[in-house]
Parts: C-alpha cells; sequence; structure tokens
C-alpha cells in the first residue's frame, strides 16, 4: 500500500513524484523504457529554462536522482492494468501488484509507427527512428524518411549531410514543420519531395533495400532503392490503460483541465497524455506538480 | 571487466573456445549506449570467467561495425567457439542479456 501510484517514469512523472515526497506522501513510479521519457535520446535540450544544451540523458538521470533521493520507489516496470475496488485504486505490473490511494496517470506518448509491412522486420536492420542516433551509419548511401512535422524535416537536413540521397516521403503536400526548417529542406539539393505519397512496403532479404511508396488514392506504386528508411510520423498518446475511467478526445488524449484533475476520484493525469495546446518538457513539469498538488489535497480529504 | 577491442583484438577474443563472448558495439555519444554501459559491466564483472565481454566503439572501428552490419547502436552480439549465437538492439537489463548468452 501506498499514497500515489504514478504511472510514467518521464518529466511529468518524476516531478509529481518530487513534489509528492516533498509532501510527506508515499509514492511508487512505474516506467517501462526509459526514466527521463521521450526527451531521453535528445543530444541538447535548448528550450528548458536556465538549462541550456543539457542532454536529455543528462537531465533524465538527475531528474530520477533526485526523486530517489527524496524517497520516491522507482520500478522499471510496466503497468499492465489499473483497477478501482472502492476508494483504492490497484495497478499490476509483471511481477508485482500495488494498491494505493491515488494514481497520477502519466504515460504519455510513444513514437507513431508506420504499420506497413516491413517495419517490425527490418527495425535496426535499415528500419530507423532516430536520425541524430542511427544517421552515421547510412554515410554514403541513400535513405529515405518518412513524415511532415519538424522532426521529420529536421531529420532530413541531418540525413542530408551524411547521406548521399534523401528521399522526403509526406502524405500531404504542405509540411507542419518551422517555416524556416521546410525553406532550408527545398532548397538543399540531395533532398527529393515526395509529396501526397505513403508507404506500401519496405523490402530487403537481410537488410533494407528498397521501399515501394504509392499515391494517397493507392495508385502508382514506385520502389526506390535505399538502405534505411528513417520514420517520424508524429506521436501516439499511451491512454489505453486508463480510458475505462476518463474521456479521451479524438486522439486519444485524456480529457482533464489544467488542474489535472479527472471526473473520476482519486485519478489525476499529468503529461503529454493530457489533452493540451503544447507538450513540452516545461509543460509536463508543471503538469506533475501540479497533479501531485491535487492528489494531496485528495488524499488529505479522503483521509 | 569490458575489455575494448580493436580489429586484431576481436579477431583473437573470438578464438576462445569453452565460453560465450559477448560483444557490445557502440558509442559514447549514444544515449541508449550510456544506459546500457553499467548493466554490461555488472555482468562482466557477475560472470567473470564464465562469460568474456568486449566492448567496440563504432566510431573507432567502422570496418568491424560494417563487418557485423551494425546499423543501429548498442547491438550486443554473442559469439560461441568463433561464431554468432545471437544479436540483439538494445537489450535494456540483465535478464534481456542472459537470454541472449545461454
Amino acid at each position: 500500500m501506498t499514497d500515489v501510484i504514478i504511472i510514467g517514469g518521464g518529466t511529468a512523472g518524476l516531478t509529481a513524484a518530487i513534489y509528492l515526497k516533498r509532501n510527506a506522501l508515499q509514492c511508487t513510479v512505474l516506467e517501462s523504457e526509459e526514466y527521463g521519457g521521450r526527451i531521453f535520446p535528445t543530444a541538447a535540450i535548448d528550450n528548458y529554462p536556465a538549462m541550456p544544451g543539457v542532454s536529455g540523458f543528462d537531465y533524465s538521470e538527475k531528474l530520477k536522482a533526485q526523486a530517489e533521493a527524496l524517497g520516491a520507489e522507482l520500478f522499471m516496470q510496466t503497468a499492465l492494468s489499473l483497477t478501482k475496488n472502492g476508494k483504492f485504486w490497484q495497478v499490476t505490473t509483471e511481477n508485482n501488484a500495488i494498491t494505493a490511494r491515488a494514481v497520477i496517470y502519466a504515460a504519455g506518448e510513444k513514437q507513431r509507427l508506420l504499420n506497413v509491412p516491413g517495419e517490425a522486420e527490418f527495425k535496426g536492420r535499415g528500419v530507423a527512428y532516430c536520425a541524430a542516433c542511427d544517421g552515421a551509419f547510412f554515410r554514403n548511401k541513400n535513405v529515405a524518411i518518412v513524415g511532415g512535422g519538424d522532426k521529420a524535416l529536421d531529420d532530413a537536413l541531418i540525413l542530408s549531410r551524411l547521406c548521399s540521397s534523401v528521399h522526403l516521403i509526406h502524405r500531404r503536400g504542405e509540411f507542419r514543420a518551422a517555416r524556416d526548417t521546410v525553406d532550408r529542406v527545398e532548397q538543399t539539393s540531395n533532398i527529393t519531395l515526395h509529396l501526397y505519397k505513403t508507404i506500401a512496403s519496405i523490402n530487403g532479404s537481410r537488410r533494407v533495400e528498397s521501399l515501394t511508396i504509392k499515391s494517397v488514392e493507392g495508385e502508382g506504386e514506385e520502389t526506390i532503392e535505399v538502405s534505411g528508411v528513417f520514420v517520424a510520423v508524429g506521436s501516439v498518446p499511451q491512454t489505453a490503460l486508463c480510458a475505462k475511467f476518463v474521456e479521451l478526445d479524438k486522439q486519444g488524449y485524456i480529457i482533464a483541465g489544467e488542474d489535472c484533475i479527472t471526473p473520476e476520484p482519486g485519478l489525476f493525469v499529468a503529461g503529454d497524455a493530457r489533452q493540451k495546446p503544447l507538450r513540452q518538457l516545461v509543460t509536463a513539469a508543471a503538469d506533475g506538480a501540479v497533479a501531485a498538488k491535487a492528489a494531496t489535497d485528495y488524499i488529505l480529504r479522503e483521509s | 571487466m569490458v575489455r575494448e577491442l580493436d580489429k586484431k583484438g576481436f579477431d583473437e577474443a573470438l578464438q576462445v573456445k569453452d565460453r560465450p563472448v559477448v560483444v557490445n558495439f557502440s558509442a559514447d555519444w549514444c544515449p541508449y549506449c550510456r544506459l546500457l554501459a553499467p548493466v554490461i559491466e555488472d555482468l562482466a564483472a557477475e560472470y567473470a570467467g564464465k562469460i568474456d565481454v568486449y566492448h567496440v566503439d563504432t566510431d573507432e572501428q567502422e570496418e568491424l561495425a560494417a563487418r557485423y552490419d551494425i546499423m543501429t547502436i548498442p547491438t550486443v552480439f554473442v559469439f560461441l567457439n568463433g561464431e554468432v549465437k545471437n544479436s540483439a538492439v538494445n537489450p535494456r537489463n540483465k535478464e534481456a542479456l542472459l537470454d541472449l548468452v545461454f
């Protein structure tokens, strides 16, 4: 039995843990991948106040250490189920069942997959999700990048400096990325744009050898020889676990206000999984603090 | 102890017959590699004399990285009698590593 289970050990979840411990409450944080969350692989964070240039790794290690030093209990385990029995919440993981008075749901988002033939098969064999991490292995080769947002276009620019040619594949006619990034991409001679196109399949024997694209209407298949396919097609909220307790918007984000309170007593939501206009470290940290305050008030009121 | 390998050392390391050889292909700028490094060190310490554990810096040893078709890091290879027994991208914890080795 603990006071609060925090599902997700990213910025929102670990900030909530810090605030709960400072309120002298017990908390258990469950994280299934990396502490720090999606910021973890970032080479340099340039928009978090007073920490310009800090790496995602260093930031995440400091955040985790701060929560641990205050006495938060951190488990590298996946929350598999969330149930409510009377006033108490129960979360099961692969090797634990934990009961608590309240839950802060901070599971965030995951990278969206293409879900096309060949993607899973060639993951790490030419299919990659991070140009800054894996781009160097495709030096002087032909690659493709899929997506139309900031990450896709930034990655296209990174790859254009390393690779012989870059095929940018996007299902729309315009890009969502910042205007100056789009301008730079359009001016880069070794980036070829394939607009109104989607991926039919990623092909190869032992590793990626080519990519088949088609029009958004499903016509005109074309195969391009590439050694790498980088995927940057956005994010999906991780909200399935708590969907039965809350209302989700069309994209799957949890509908809750800036107070992080859900209609379900004892369930709070913080960070990127919540419906909000801006998903950044600073808004995740703010949510963590606000959710911890709301959970503290709830526990004091109910006990 | 995790020992650093170059091309010559690599070929020698694979000669060993009586125990598995674990090789972690990674680079120091890679965040997932930095997270895996202490896990690999723990494995080497706990199984000293039973498993040989090595590191190959993929920035320094491009030829070795290319030989094993490394396209993402960290990638861990397990060799037995000089042959590839198993490999995995980013085995996050000791259990995942032991699954590759035994």
